[in-house]
């Protein structure tokens, strides 16, 4: 039996207009992209490649010049397409003047939700974005990894099939981004597929199965991020624990197989060096 | 139905959160306590009641329609600009049901400070226009005075009498009056008449004649209304001699109209404050048609004109019977019919009322463009990134 694609775009393009109907910006060009279900699809570019545009294509806040978009075989714009899926926009836009808690029960009610199914799911989402300790403060009043953090419960409300995240980790410390990215991976591998928009490299490589780079609206590359990083020519050997003398013996030895061989100390990535920092000043902590 | 209610709640905490409503509460109150104070009448308990009432009543429903206008125009306007519109727009809620929630909240909000309105003019009535009157003699109490009248305007409707000129009415809708329990008699009937000082002269001049009797005697005015009681059995003729050396003008509801009791004053506040309650149902629906097609500004623009076109537009006969000239405008501007507040003393059968009926439609219209045109255009649009 076929899988249910979550996502199918074909020929998709955006052409922006201005007052008079006159074309202004051709924002994506024909652009192809199916998303499955457990799998997370990241659109790589630089500012200006049409990756909101494309996010809004999708959710039906804009509607494509040309092309077709099916979600789960329909029309965005079918509310049983809009009951599965799950959005967090590039911005922040809550209410000022609701609390968290309130928010979140408001958003509740619009996806269907209602009485104590609503009440504990608000509960669940808030542990997992981390946001139980402010859910009574005042939107206006929350920091921008707050409103972040509120964002992206908003969009698990409705235990979405498919989620569609537009910078997900802008203006969150590295602690949340790192929760955000497992929580990404845990979503995906309970079967719900994941689109995920960014200009963050390392964001995208660390939890997306496939990607798509754009630049200018146009598709330059895409395909799994292990086949497009691969580079079948080189190769990388880790030695973790290695004493200087020993590396000189085997740079010695492979020298001889290609002049351009060279060999250095294993470097950390700052991120996991920052978590590790933090995570053994939190044990300190705990153990005071 | 649930995410109207969600809508509706949330355009309350908005409105009150946001501080408007109780800015626009206070001022509300503060207008129901001063305005007794500083109050200029004609030294009769009718005169200074009705222009309580009336003073009242305009200035609050003036108030609450810009308010109104306003609140419904900014709420969709600066969702979009704000980017909200993007997290409702992606849920399962039709964008119909958004509107009703939006309409809904706005008209709650309206109710209550109508009720607000209505309570403090009772208040002042009862301990205030009825407790001082500056005349000693015996006359009716204010609340008397503003008790609900049936309405029969008389027909034909000519704008103007020369000086001079006489004119006969016919009170065609006389014989459907109802009349006592009993049977025996209809109720004893009153003949107003509005009249412009200024297009009039010094006071009223006018000879009045009804069933070959000279009713001149009995004429009363109070701030440019004129009364005379008329017998129970009526036969529905009158005849008006202008004995002013100026054309007198009417326009609209200022002609001749017969008037029957026809129940006490609350009934007929609760009648005024339900037509007020339509007139910005038709505000909050046209301000969401705007908010959701235009920035605030323009939406603003919008309703402002409305408003501004409904106080400037020439007085139309309550009737849609006028003429399909008079159908053609209301259609436009049915706030034009009930602008700025029902005529208390002129009694509303609200049910029947035209007016009413042409604001209930052109509230579902507003919201049903509303609904359609917001539906076609996109939440996003103009943002090339």
């Amino acid at each position: 039996m076929a899988v249910e694609r979550c996502l199918e775009a074909t020929g998709v393009s955006k052409q922006y207009t201005d007052f008079w109907g006159r074309p202004t910006v051709l924002a994506v060009e024909a652009l192809d992209l199916v998303v499955a279900p457990g799998e997370v699809v990241g659109l790589l570019g630089p500012n200006g490649s049409g990756k909101s545009t494309t996010v809004k294509m999708l959710v039906d806040l804009l509607r494509p010049s040309r092309g077709s978009i099916r979600l789960f075989g329909r029309s965005p714009r079918d509310p049983l397409v809009k009951a599965r899926l799950g959005y967090l926009p590039e911005e922040s836009c809550g209410y000022p003047y609701l609390t968290g808690l309130e928010t979140l029960h408001f958003y509740g009610r619009l996806q269907g939700l209602d009485g104590s199914r609503l009440t504990a799911r608000v509960a669940t989402v808030l542990d997992e974005v981390g946001l139980r300790a402010g859910r009574e403060r005042r939107v206006g009043q929350y920091s921008k990894g707050m409103q972040r953090r509120l964002g992206l419960a908003q969009a698990l409300l409705g235990q979405p099939a498919l989620l569609l995240l537009d910078e997900p980790t802008s203006g969150l410390d590295p602690l949340g981004r790192r929760d955000v990215k497992a929580l990404i991976r845990r979503l995906a591998a309970a079967g719900s597929a994941v689109l995920l928009s960014s200009h963050l490299l390392a964001e995208v490589e660390d939890v997306c199965d496939r990607l798509l780079i754009l630049h200018r609206g146009r598709t330059l590359a895409s395909g799994a991020v292990g086949d497009l990083l691969r580079q079948p020519q080189g190769l990388r050997a880790t030695l973790p624990q290695l004493a200087p003398e020993r590396a000189a013996e085997l740079l010695a030895a492979i020298r001889p197989l290609d002049e351009a061989a060279t060999t250095e100390p294993l470097i950390s990535r700052l991120e996991a060096y920052f978590l590790a920092v933090v995570a053994a000043a939190g044990a300190e902590g705990r153990d005071a | 139905m649930r995410s109207a209610a969600a809508l509706a709640q949330l355009t309350l905490r908005a409105a009150w959160r946001g501080g408007s409503a109780r800015l626009v509460a206070a001022l509300l109150l503060a207008l129901a306590l001063t305005l007794p104070l500083v109050l200029r009448d004609d030294g009769t308990v009718a005169g200074r009641a009705t222009l309580l009432v009336r003073l009242s009543l305009t200035l609050s429903q003036s108030l609450l329609l810009v308010y109104l206008g306003w609140l419904a125009a900014d709420l969709p306007a600066r969702e979009r600009s704000d980017r909200q519109i993007h997290l409702l727009q992606t849920r399962p809620a039709s964008l119909a049901s958004r509107l009703v929630g939006r309409w809904v909240g706005l008209q709650v909000l309206d109710a209550t400070l109508l009720l607000l309105v209505g309570l403090g003019l009772a208040g002042n009535l009862t301990w205030r226009a009825g407790a001082a009157p500056t005349d000693r003699a015996p006359g009716p109490t204010a609340l008397q005075t503003l008790a609900a009248w049936r309405r029969y305007p008389g027909q034909p409707d000519p704008p103007r009498l020369p000086p001079g000129g006489q004119q006969t009415w016919r009170f065609d809708n006389l014989a459907a009056a109802p009349r006592r329990v009993d049977g025996s008699s209809r109720q004893p009937s009153e003949l107003r008449l509005r009249y412009r000082p200024r297009a009039a002269g010094a006071g009223p001049q006018l000879d009045w004649q009804a069933a070959g009797s000279r009713l001149s005697g009995a004429v009363t005015a109070s701030n440019g209304v004129v009364t005379c009681p008329l017998p129970a059995d009526t036969d529905g003729v009158l005849t008006v001699t202008n004995r002013s050396p100026r054309e007198v003008v009417w326009s609209g509801r200022d002609r001749p109209t017969l008037l029957q009791p026809a129940g006490g004053f609350a009934a007929n506040l609760l009648r005024a404050l339900l037509l007020c309650w339509l007139q910005g149902g038709l505000l909050a629906a046209l301000g969401l048609l705007a908010g959701h097609l235009w920035e605030f500004a323009t939406a603003a623009c919008v309703v402002g004109g409305y408003l501004l076109l409904a106080v400037h537009v020439p007085w139309l006969p309550a009737s849609p019977r006028a003429g399909l000239a008079a159908l053609a405008v209301s259609a436009v501007a049915p706030l034009v019919q009930t602008w700025p507040v029902p005529d208390l003393a002129a009694g509303w059968r609200l049910a029947a009322s035209p007016a009413a009926a042409l604001l209930a439609g052109q509230t579902l219209l507003c919201l049903l463009l509303a609904s359609l045109l917001a539906g076609r255009r996109e939440a996003a649009g103009g943002e090339p990134v």
